[in-house]
């Protein structure tokens, strides 16, 4: 029998996806149990201590789930401790993500919060979106709420359609800031990455290999891995779009890569440690929209 | 005479690809001659489910089982609940293009 290891990670610093950086500083911060836990042949428990956290938001909270998930298939087991704001946001967030369907639709919020949620199954997919923007309560007017619906819906449908997701398959989660004006969405698939996806098309366009390049082409107008007959390529496109329109910013991180839209229409990469493993088994895509 | 189609009465809530398939076949069903005359209400089906997956699912039916009439079918009516989901409608209808495996 294996040793067992007990690992804490100090989380005491802020956990944010607002920017690539953000959001790499995030990732790298809670994977690190992560890769020592791949890195042994042991078994173990983490407990990722929030105590000290500043601040965190929906899409680190997506983070800390996907290395929970991904240190399960190690065997391992994950846990948050601490108090504070950070500690209250998750365990909030994973309560509701395990209580019984009835329970979930009857929940509203009134900070604003689009409690974390599974989407397991692609043919409940439109009615656990809907439930889930409807906890939003009073935070945002009913046009704004459909507009992020159907977002996400993009994002959602095109991980059922490419992504050969593994459990939990899709976590959503997000929050609507009346006061700053602001809204933050966030879907994490377990699946196999856009870059996996859309490779093959984009060498076929010429698009020079780089799993930031490959994220780049899949939000281009059209472009399409014709995984189903059905796809034009309209998904993430029409993320891109609503950024644009709405001076937001959208992140996608996928493999090894973070790719970057802004309102200024200006697309960014930012490359991150060498290696070919890819860094997340599966697409991370954080929106923040300004509330109108 | 305009046919007014409630897709609430015809279309679940399944997957989006899905319904919209559904939606084409629905609308051969009726066996209407003109679709130009056509206007599905969607004002009742949940946004997420109102998505570009959808109404290329409908439009791609539509050129798997009568080709012929795809045109006719992007002239279709749509009524929509917010003028955000009446452009984004509009854009995927002109743009869909037809695959031929």
């Amino acid at each position: 029998m294996r040793n067992e290891v007990h690992q804490t990670q100090i989380c005491d610093r802020p956990l944010t996806t607002q920017s690539p950086k953000d959001l790499l500083r995030a990732y790298r911060h809670l994977s690190k149990p992560l890769r020592r836990a791949a890195e042994t042949n042991t078994l173990g428990k983490v407990y990722y201590d929030v105590s000290n956290c500043p601040r965190m938001d929906s899409g680190a909270l997506l983070l800390l789930s996907y290395s929970a998930y991904a240190l399960k298939r190690l065997g391992w087991e994950a846990y948050v401790r601490g108090h504070g704001a950070p500690y209250e946001m998750v365990v909030e967030n994973i309560q509701h993500m395990h209580q019984t369907p009835e329970l979930r639709k009857t929940t509203t919020t009134t900070t604003g919060e689009f409690l974390c949620r599974k989407v397991p199954k692609h043919e409940q997919m439109v009615v656990e979106l809907q439930e889930w923007a409807g906890t939003v309560g009073a935070q945002a007017d009913a046009a704004e709420v459909a507009l992020w619906q159907m977002q996400i819906s993009e994002i959602t449908t095109n991980s059922f359609q490419h992504g050969q997701l593994v459990e939990p398959h899709i976590l959503v989660a997000g929050r609507a800031h009346r006061q700053q004006k602001i809204v933050q969405l966030a879907a994490l698939d377990f699946g196999r990455g856009i870059p996996k996806s859309v490779a093959h098309v984009a060498k076929q366009a010429g698009i020079p290999a780089g799993d930031g390049n490959y994220i780049r082409h899949a939000c281009c107008r059209g472009v399409t891995s014709r995984t189903v007959p059905q796809n034009q390529g309209a998904g993430l496109n029409s993320l891109v779009e609503t950024v644009k329109e709405r001076q937001g910013a959208l992140i996608i991180f996928s493999g090894n890569r973070v790719f970057h839209v802004t309102k200024g229409r200006r697309y960014r990469r930012n490359f991150s440690a060498s290696g070919s493993q890819a860094m997340i088994a599966g697409t991370l895509i954080v929106l923040n929209l300004k509330l109108l | 005479m305009e046919n007014v189609l409630d897709a609430l009465k015809h279309v679940g809530t399944s997957f989006p690809t899905d319904e919209g398939t559904r939606l084409a076949d629905v609308l051969f069903s009726l066996k209407i001659d003109d679709w130009t005359n056509v206007t599905i209400d969607l004002r009742k089906m949940p946004a997420g489910l109102l998505i570009s997956a959808f109404f290329n699912a409908f439009l791609q039916r539509i050129h798997e089982e009568k080709a012929e009439r795809l045109n006719q079918a992007r002239g279709i009516k749509w009524k929509l609940a917010y003028p955000f989901q009446e452009k984004n409608v509009q854009e995927w209808m002109k743009d869909f293009e037809p695959y031929t495996p």
